[in-house]
């Protein structure tokens, strides 16, 4: 099942500056380790050596937060979209 | 990148909303297209956020909801217009990324990141920052030039009100 998976900046180094990438699975951590398959390195940028999402990220399914659903065990169907978005914060 | 340009009116609504929000930290999106072939970005629109830090921290600490970032790059789709970056206020403090904010700027590399001081309740000069990659040792400061209203078409859909995160 293709799913769309938008890559932020920081990591688009890892999937040859593309900021899109197509990759197949039947949860999101299935697509991820897709993604990582065809791009080095990708997958531990994302996940914990226990397989959890790395802090400071967080992954949308079809503009869903996955912390709401089943975090990186959310199913995903042909055509979703999974979006990684970097933390925004700071302060003085 | 060298130039972030913005109308005197959308600077004046950005510094309003960091001069309003003081003591606290205010937040917010930056909307804007490309020009010159990539060596310079326009404002085209400002989006405040709810500053979704803990609440006895807001003083000294900002968060946006990445929800808003995605609600707004949805809106986007198709268009000319992009989230540039971000803006948020630094109360009676420089308007230099601190390190806590460098720990997130390396988190969003090619992005503005723009600062605005707040001074006992007075909004000063804006800064712009800009980290060419993740590897970059530090933050360039982007010329911010105020210029007229652009008088070409740009493309406007509805934005969701704060990035679609409800403000408490």
């Amino acid at each position: 099942m293709p799913v769309t998976v938008r890559i932020p900046t920081v990591l688009r180094r890892l999937t040859g500056g593309q900021d899109e990438v197509v990759a197949t699975g039947a949860t999101v951590a299935d697509v991820l380790a897709h993604v990582g398959r065809e791009h080095a390195g990708f997958l531990e940028r994302i996940t914990t050596e226990d397989g959890g999402l790395r802090p400071f990220l967080n992954v949308f399914v079809n503009g869903d937060d996955i912390r709401f659903a089943d975090d990186l065990r959310t199913p995903v169907r042909d055509g979703d979209e999974i979006s990684i978005v970097p933390s925004i914060a700071g302060g003085r | 990148m060298t130039e972030l340009r913005i109308t005197a009116a959308l600077r004046a609504r950005l510094l309003d909303h960091a001069a309003g929000g003081y003591p606290l930290e205010v937040c917010g999106l930056l909307i804007g297209v490309g020009e010159d072939d990539g060596a310079a970005l326009r404002v085209t629109r400002t989006l405040p956020c709810p500053n979704v830090a803990p609440a006895d921290e807001r003083r000294r600490r900002f968060a946006i909801e990445p929800r808003a970032v995605i609600n707004v790059q949805r809106a986007l789709r198709g268009t000319s217009e992009r989230i540039l970056g971000f803006y948020h206020s630094h109360p009676d403090a420089a308007a230099e990324p601190s390190a806590t904010d460098m720990n997130y700027v390396r988190l969003w590399p090619e992005t503005v990141w723009l600062i605005v001081p707040v001074a006992r309740g007075a909004a000063g000069l804006p800064r712009a920052w800009w980290l060419d990659g993740m590897d970059a040792a530090a933050p360039r400061e982007l010329a911010l030039r105020t210029v007229r209203p652009s008088s070409g078409p740009v493309p406007c859909p509805d934005l969701p009100a704060h990035g679609g995160v409800p403000c408490e």
